[in-house]
């Protein structure tokens, strides 16, 4: 039977009244000390396992440990209380704590080890961008407790690589697959100061404090990570207090327009960290307009970054007049600073023939536009803001820049077919920098490799940088770094444009936030809330 | 009525068959090597040993027409290949991610029937007066606007504001409650537009002037109009539900729900092919069913079309 207006109303009513009965409001918790930290990340924990690269690093750092740490300081004893290096500099004994336990009882000795360093490299194809891995030469378990390295050549950065978040970090051996970890893990049971409660695909992981740590023991009992992969909710999100803390760098995280707004606001503290990364437009020296050495040397003038640091990244970061800032080790290498000169940029273009055509707007030469590609990220604002800006800074020189956005997988094609004229860069960052970035740029797939095809001493690029890595002199090998950055920085391979930092947005009672070294990880042990 | 669903079930496996063939080389077409990019999306630099000892991972090495062959018979074993990322199955993927789209497409779907029927209906009796103005001019309003910014609003509103619902994720029950309104608005306009129209088209068909003739009263002669409007409603809405099991990936990104269309977008952009591959045939496949079921529904509500069974 049909039924009246009014009882349809009503049945429509009370579906919609339905709906909202979940949300009568709940009595409000009297909260004491918080004892969970509540992260926004706009990406899962995925898979962490520590010798594979499909997890969150930050994850995967809170859960394994390695047998050093890098620190602003240098490297430094972790799960190994010391080391000794033979005097060829080829061999690393480590002598392990005594008193480290994994979370399922395991003991953590020279067995364990060497079954964990075994399995990365019993995987060395999947780690071959890191050259340790190629390096190493033989693992060996000396007794209970120490654990010796061996290596094909004294390659210096043995120790920080060692330190990074993946591979060389320890999960239990009962985690193991048949043996190894290629495959995949069982489990993620580690000796780090967090275990890895629950994890709800997408949605969250629930890290509670590990009790038994044989370190300082996290402060906090637990941190939420939750997945938000919009920005904007994840702003709500904050202004709601249902997270506590954003931690990211170059706007994957949190933008610098909303980082910026929420530091004037003052109702939540910002940090900064020190200079990580560094960004930049890379050239490459391979095509035809862009491999002429002085158009290069003109667009380094052309382009105002001060003001790309003030009006875009509203002075969150420091302009940057070399690739690597100078505090990033052996980079302190006296260079010239090319800095914003219309006037110098248009005289090196009319020298190199580049002549103004009023009627276009633009310079030729022989009939041709300069008319460069500038391809960027497009799911990056920072980086299109970046890109336009660029493109006014030209167009005032006479150079055409057609700015083009891709699908970040697009871009990374892009980056292996060397099909650009420029293309936006950014740099591993420490402890990453100089060495592991540089040694990338032997590699085809990399952008760098590509730009650098053009240079008339590319081979002679590679060469020293393979030979830097096995120089056992610190001396010498500042040295050679300096004639390779020198190189790179005469032949206008890169315009440096800032240093960029990692960034942090919390709530105010939350207190103990910092830095690592790496931009990739969150020391959430040292937080806690007032 | 078993006759015409079989037959429509079996005029349905060519159709899968062609699709599974444009869903599996469409995705093959792009310039992307799989190999590198599954190691990509692992931060892993795609060395040449990389990419070769990826190759043989994924069975790259394999021509196209054995690789598809190998995935079609797969499928028939209910097998869709196993994600180059998260190296899980894909239908365990969707699986997992499956029971939240459908709780979000199912309240979104009960509240678009009930309130799709009943504005549209209200506003067809009362035609051209205040009360169908009045709503038209509020759910046009709405549907206009950007789901997207009817989403950050809405939490801004009830959930900062008014501190009614937590702003995302599910582990409140009451998380549902914006995202499902939010789509329910982006979706109500259309419906209660459709069920408006052909409540009014119905105004002067033949068998409402016998059933005045006949002296039936107002209620049971709206009654008659209501049950013939509501053919092309339901299969619109029959249509919509794998549209909204498909393409809810704002509201899942905004409202962080891990659900289906998160799942498929993300796939895309890390060209995990299985993934995608298995995705586009199970949304066909739906589509298909959903088709398949709203013309069964159709001809049950109106026993003049049973005799086309």
């Amino acid at each position: 039977m049909l039924l009246g207006k009014k009882e349809c109303l009503l049945v429509c009513s009370a579906l919609i009244l339905a709906l909202f009965t979940g949300c009568e409001s709940k009595p409000k918790e009297v909260k004491v000390a918080k004892t969970e930290l509540v992260y926004a990340s706009t990406k899962d924990i995925r898979n962490i396992n520590p010798h594979l690269y499909g997890g969150e690093m930050s994850a995967q750092n809170m859960v394994f440990e390695s047998l050093v740490i890098n620190t602003p300081e240098g490297v430094k004893p972790w799960l190994a209380e010391r080391w000794d290096i033979s005097s060829d500099g080829k061999s690393y004994t480590f002598y392990l704590r005594k008193d480290v336990k994994f979370n399922d009882g395991t003991s953590f000795d020279a067995t364990v080890v060497k079954k964990n360093i075994d399995a990365v490299i019993d995987n060395r194809p999947r780690h071959a961008w890191l050259e340790l891995v190629n390096q190493i030469e033989s693992s060996e378990l000396v007794d209970t407790f120490t654990y010796k390295l061996t290596l094909k050549n004294p390659y210096y950065p043995t120790l920080t690589e060692l330190a990074m978040t993946r591979p060389f970090r320890f999960i239990s051996p009962a985690c193991f697959v048949e043996g190894s970890t290629k495959n995949g893990v069982s489990c993620y049971v580690g000796t780090g100061v967090w275990r890895l409660s629950e994890h709800e695909k997408n949605a969250f992981a629930l890290f509670k404090k590990n009790p038994n740590y044989w370190g300082e023991k996290a402060k906090l009992e637990q941190i939420k990570w939750r997945v938000m992969p919009d920005h904007q909710s994840v702003l709500l999100a904050l202004q709601k207090g249902e997270i506590d803390l954003i931690f990211g760098a170059d706007g994957d995280m949190i933008d610098l327009n909303a980082f910026s707004v929420l530091q004037k606001e003052g109702k939540y503290t910002t940090l900064l960290s020190q200079p990580t990364a560094s960004r930049a437009i890379l050239l490459n020296t391979k095509q035809p307009i862009t491999g002429e050495a002085k158009v290069r040397e003109a667009l380094q003038y052309a382009i105002n970054k001060e003001m790309i640091v003030s009006g875009i990244l509203n002075h969150s970061e420091n302009s940057a007049n070399t690739l690597f800032a100078p505090t990033t080790p052996y980079c302190d290498v006296p260079l010239s600073r090319k800095l914003y000169d219309i006037t110098q940029a248009k005289a090196v273009l009319e020298e190199a023939g580049w002549k103004m055509d009023e009627k276009l707007g633009y310079r030729t030469k022989e009939g041709k536009t300069l008319a460069l590609r500038l391809y960027f990220n497009a799911n990056n604002a920072q980086e299109k803001a970046i890109s336009e800006y660029i493109q006014s800074n030209l167009k005032e020189v006479g150079v055409e820049l057609k700015i083009i956005g891709e699908e970040k997988q697009t871009f990374l094609d892009r980056q292996k077919s060397g099909d650009f004229d420029l293309q936006y860069a950014l740099s591993w960052g420490t402890p990453y920098d100089p060495q592991s970035f540089v040694s990338s740029w032997r590699m085809a797939a990399h952008g760098d490799y590509q730009a650098q095809l053009g240079l008339e001493k590319k081979a002679w690029l590679d060469a020293k940088i393979q030979a830097i890595l096995i120089e056992p002199s610190h001396e010498k090998r500042g040295k050679m770094y300096a004639e390779i950055l020198s190189y790179i920085h005469d032949e206008n391979v890169y315009i440096p444009l800032s240093y960029a930092r990692t960034k942090a947005v919390f709530t105010p009672h939350l207190k103990g936030v910092s830095f690592n070294p790496s931009q990739y990880e969150i020391p959430f042990e040292k937080m806690f809330f007032e | 009525m078993m006759r015409f669903i079989a037959k429509r079930l079996l005029l349905m496996l060519p159709l899968l068959l062609g699709i599974s063939v444009v869903s599996f080389t469409l995705s093959t077409l792009s310039p992307s090597d799989p190999a590198e990019v599954a190691l990509r999306v692992n931060d892993i630099t795609p060395t040449p040993e990389a990419i070769e000892q990826m190759r043989e991972e994924l069975g790259l090495n394999a021509s196209l027409h054995v690789r598809y062959f190998s995935w079609l018979l797969g499928i028939f074993k209910g097998d869709f290949g196993v994600s180059y990322i998260t190296k899980t199955p894909v239908l365990h993927e969707i699986a997992n991610a499956l029971p939240t789209t459908l709780l979000l497409a199912g309240i979104t779907l009960g509240l678009v029937l009930v309130w799709g029927a009943f504005l549209g209906v209200v506003c067809a009796l009362y035609r051209n007066r205040f009360l169908d103005r009045a709503i038209r001019s509020v759910i046009f309003f709405t549907g206009a606007i950007p789901s997207f910014w009817l989403a950050l609003l809405f939490i801004a509103f009830f959930s900062l504001t008014l501190d009614l619902f937590p702003t995302a994720g599910l582990e409140e029950s009451s998380g549902i409650i914006l995202p499902s309104l939010t789509l329910f608005l982006s979706y109500v306009a259309t419906y209660m537009r459709l069920m408006r129209s052909s409540m009014l088209q119905n105004e002067h068909a033949p068998y409402i002037f016998y059933a005045k003739a006949r002296g039936l009263s107002e209620a049971r002669i709206i009654k008659h109009r209501i049950i013939n409007a509501l053919h092309p409603f339901v299969i619109a809405l029959g249509m919509s539900i794998p549209k909204l099991i498909a393409g809810t990936v704002i509201i899942e990104t905004i409202f962080a729900l891990p659900g289906v269309g998160r799942l498929c977008v993300s796939a895309i952009f890390s060209r995990d092919y299985p993934m995608i591959q298995g995705y586009v045939f199970l949304m066909a496949l739906l589509f298909l069913l959903f088709n398949l079921i709203a013309d069964v529904s159709v001809k049950l509500i109106d026993p003049r079309l049973r005799g086309e069974l």
